[in-house]
């Protein structure tokens, strides 16, 4: 018997792992609109291409996860990838646990100290990892429920608002569209960790798996233009200079009886950090397990859990998170990690299916 | 001649009645410790020595004495022995409907403790047990826990067999099916697994007598002692079973190939899986028009979030975030707020538990009482703590909102009023920031919770869109006419 995910389960889950990002990262200075718009297309086409290995995998050997198929061709390679995964979700949890952090102490200083909001953040993460996937994604329909209200109620009630003057598509102009265009497309394909996770949620799918990627990729690129959109059209140009510009955002909305929303925006980012950092801990405990085999679940998410927490907490009180690499990582990182070692397991397996078939 | 196994009241179950009549009434009154409330009647039945035990209470005196005394003491056989008495007793007779034969002292003790009357006949090593129950039970009545309107008014009572029968009445279907264990290792309590035939998947009904057989508990005198063993059987906030009073409800849950357990001697039946969505169901709703079902539902779910983060949000925005408020609401706060002397959270919890103490007293006083320390509380002490600036009005508004609001669910009552404490502490300490990491907290809890591999969050996470119109509204009936709805189809998992 093994457990199974829904599709919608996957696409809110998968949503959640870039959704916060998304809305709270400026592109690169002097981007313009078109320039944003266009990098958002060409990023989650090239999405398109490196997730299809992975679907390809699922769809064919279906529980089973690319590391596992690499597993049992060769251990070590097995183990090398394991590593990898492990120190690359750990990573992306760090980053998420600094990002969240900032965020919450750089605009509601009077809450906690920036160490008890990673510390709280890590335990509940933990709490929720330990309990599975299955209950982790279930959690997370009901954040997205929260969290589609929220959007919602935002960008209808700054309607008043919108100025269509504000969104300068051309404006700071592009000596080198192209260029501007493939650099902006590469920072963004780098922000898609969740391209990495893909492949290790999609085995859980019960159904429908092909069409559950298309939907979430839908879903990232429909999101991401709206966002751009209400952001642009509301604050302009000022949306280029803040780290934060949907936050920024949500202190403009206003409805009879809430004055402003920043901080219900406030508490759905911690929903929407909890669902990210707890399959982040969970992935990275998974590839713990892997390579120490008679490890328990709990005790091996407990370890990504203690070293994200403890590097995050470094990095926070150290003011070190004004540097890049911790912000995001490297496009590299996401096409290898989501895009070629599915592929390899792929050819591997199949070579290995069709070697079998021919012997007999 | 030394006897290998003498009974006493440690080691009887498995040895068998003794052929002897005077040494089986002297091993049960051994085992029984001669207890005031057995009655031995020795006599004689065409020339054969026999025996009837009782205990006293459990029985009806005048059915005993009309049904089986009448026509024993009248049978005379020519050359009659142990075996033609008994021939007449279990084949020639219809004394009773419920009859059976028993040949150990376990089996005696188990029919005489339940009201059988047994007969013993000198030379057999076996003995008659016959249904003739008597013993004082609650009559049929209104369930006290799960009022309502237009649906049925009766509920299930202490007596086992009673409820079978309440069932079995809204139930005329060969496929309802009862069985019958014991459990408890002193207690010996009749529990009965009720399901249906061909919709409960056999599965489920082997998992659950097999979590029933596996209790070890020394008593069982409430269907609290039996409901932990049939949960999923980890920390929980919510419970993946549910119980029921009422035997109208508790037969549609049958009906969707739940399993249900009867216990003797509590008027709550269980019933497993359940899910979160059923504890906003009542038997009403079928009785409404479907849009105010939908209404109303949506009415409960919004008081059950009232009920635990109201408090906690109120706390957390007034104290962290004023600026979401709006201006005339900030000023009306300030102004109720400032002469109070306790921080916010630490005033909203002196009330939250200074309520939870007014609702604990006035759910075990009588009745009569039960009305003055409603007066005493919500208008005396009230009353005396918002004029002595104690508490602020607007708090007692907030606490007299969420503590009506709880009153919509009260099947949540255990979960709502712990939650609401954590909230309101998670609130006052790190404000929104807290609720939502607490909610985070009551999330994983409840989505990681399934029975039977039935989720408790279903049809919600994992959405089931066909069955999303029982948990937000109510199936027409003509729908209901067309398909059937199964808990089975619910499942998480998948076989490979």
């Amino acid at each position: 018997m093994t457990r199974k995910i829904s599709s919608l389960q996957f696409v809110v889950t998968m949503f959640f792992m870039i959704g916060i990002l998304t809305i709270t990262r400026p592109s690169a200075e002097n981007t313009n609109l078109l320039t944003d718009i266009i990098s958002s297309v060409a990023a989650v086409l090239i999405e398109c291409l490196i997730v299809l290995p992975a679907v390809f995998y699922s769809e064919r050997y279906n529980t089973s996860d690319p590391v596992r198929g690499i597993f049992e061709t060769n251990t070590v390679v097995g183990k090398i990838l394991c590593v990898f995964y492990a120190a690359f979700f750990i990573y992306a949890a760090i980053n998420s646990l600094g990002a969240f952090s900032f965020f919450l102490t750089s605009n509601f200083p009077e809450l906690s100290k920036s160490w008890a909001v990673i510390l709280l953040m890590c335990a509940v993460s933990l709490y929720a990892s330990c309990l599975g996937i299955e209950a982790l994604t279930r959690s997370s329909v009901f954040v997205g429920a929260i969290f589609a209200a929220l959007v919602f109620i935002v960008t209808i009630s700054v309607t008043g608002e919108y100025d269509v003057d504000n969104l300068q598509l051309m404006f700071p102009f592009s000596e080198n569209l192209p260029g501007d265009i493939f650099k902006e497309t590469l920072l963004k394909l780098g922000r898609s960790s969740e391209i990495c996770a893909l492949p290790f949620l999609i085995c859980h799918v019960d159904k429908n798996k092909k069409t559950s990627v298309f939907y979430f990729l839908a879903v990232k690129l429909g999101f991401t233009i709206l966002v751009l959109l209400a952001v642009k059209a509301v604050l302009g140009g000022y949306s280029q200079k803040i780290f934060d510009p949907f936050y920024t955002l949500s202190t403009y909305a206003r409805i009879s009886v809430i004055e402003r929303f920043d901080a219900i925006y406030g508490f759905v980012w911690t929903l929407g950090a909890f669902v990210k950092i707890s399959v982040l801990f969970y992935l990275g405990g998974m590839f713990i397990g892997y390579i120490f085999p008679g490890m328990k679940n709990s005790a091996s998410v407990s370890i990504a859990t203690a070293v994200s927490f403890a590097v995050a907490v470094f990095i926070v009180s150290n003011n070190m998170w004004d540097n890049a690499f911790l912000r995001s990582a490297h496009w590299t990182a996401v096409v290898f990690l989501g895009g070629i070692v599915p592929l390899v397991a792929l050819l591997l397996k199949s070579f290995k299916t069709r070697k079998r078939s021919f012997d007999k | 001649m030394e006897r290998e196994n003498i009974p006493d009241y440690e080691n009887y179950e498995q040895i068998k009645i003794s052929s002897s009549l005077d040494e089986t009434l002297t091993d049960i009154r051994t085992i029984m410790g001669n207890t005031m409330d057995l009655n031995i009647l020795e006599i004689e039945i065409s020339g054969v020595k026999c025996a009837v035990i009782a205990i006293e209470g459990m029985i009806a005196t005048l059915n005993i004495s009309q049904i089986v005394y009448k026509y024993l003491m009248g049978f005379h056989a020519d050359n009659a022995d142990c075996k033609t008495v008994f021939d007449f007793v279990t084949k020639q007779s219809l004394l009773t409907n419920d009859r059976k034969t028993i040949y150990t002292y376990g089996d005696v003790v188990r029919f005489a403790f339940s009201g059988f009357g047994i007969i013993f006949f000198d030379g057999l090593a076996k003995a008659v047990a016959l249904g003739i129950q008597g013993y004082d039970k609650r009559s049929v009545t209104e369930p006290t826990s799960e009022v309502n309107i237009k649906g049925s008014h009766e509920g299930f009572i202490e007596a086992i067999r009673s409820n079978i029968s309440l069932v079995r009445r809204r139930m005329k279907t060969p496929a309802l099916r009862f069985e019958l264990l014991q459990v408890g290792t002193s207690s010996k309590t009749d529990v009965c697994i009720a399901y249906i035939k061909g919709k409960a998947p056999d599965k489920y009904v082997d998992k659950v007598r097999q979590q029933l057989k596996d209790i070890k508990l020394e008593t069982v005198l409430t269907s609290g002692y039996i409901a932990p063993f049939l949960e999923s059987g980890k920390k929980r906030l919510f419970s993946d079973f549910s119980s029921t009073e009422r035997p109208d409800l508790f037969c549609a849950k049958l009906t969707q190939g739940r399993v249900g357990v009867l216990i003797d001697g509590t008027p709550f039946a269980i019933v497993v899986p359940a899910l979160f969505s059923e504890n906003f169901i009542s038997i009403d709703d079928y009785a409404s028009k479907p849009y105010y079902t939908a209404y109303i539902k949506a009415l409960k779910y919004f008081c059950f979030f009232i009920t635990i983060a109201m408090p906690g949000i109120y706390v957390a925005l007034a104290t962290f975030h004023p600026g979401t408020f709006s201006h005339k609401l900030l000023l009306n706060l300030a102004v109720s707020e400032e002469g109070t002397p306790f921080p916010l959270y630490v005033e909203v919890l002196i009330m939250m538990i200074f309520y939870e103490i007014m609702r604990e007293a006035g759910i075990r006083l009588p009745r009569a009482v039960g009305g003055a320390v409603s007066i005493v509380g919500g208008l005396i002490i009230g009353d005396a703590a918002v004029s002595s600036g104690l508490i602020s009005v607007s708090i007692l508004i907030v606490i007299g909102l969420t503590a009506t609001a709880s009153f919509v669910i009260p099947s949540l009552n255990e979960q709502t009023s712990v939650l609401r404490l954590i909230f309101i502490i998670a609130g006052g300490l790190w404000g929104l920031f807290g609720i939502g990491i607490a909610i985070a907290l009551v999330l994983s809890n409840i989505c990681a919770s399934e029975n039977l591999n039935v989720p408790y969050t279903s049809p919600f996470s994992p959405l089931k869109k066909d069955k999303l119109v029982n948990a937000l509204a109510r199936r027409s009936f003509f729908t209901l006419e067309k398909t059937s709805s199964k808990i089975s189809d619910l499942s998480s998992s998948r076989e490979e």
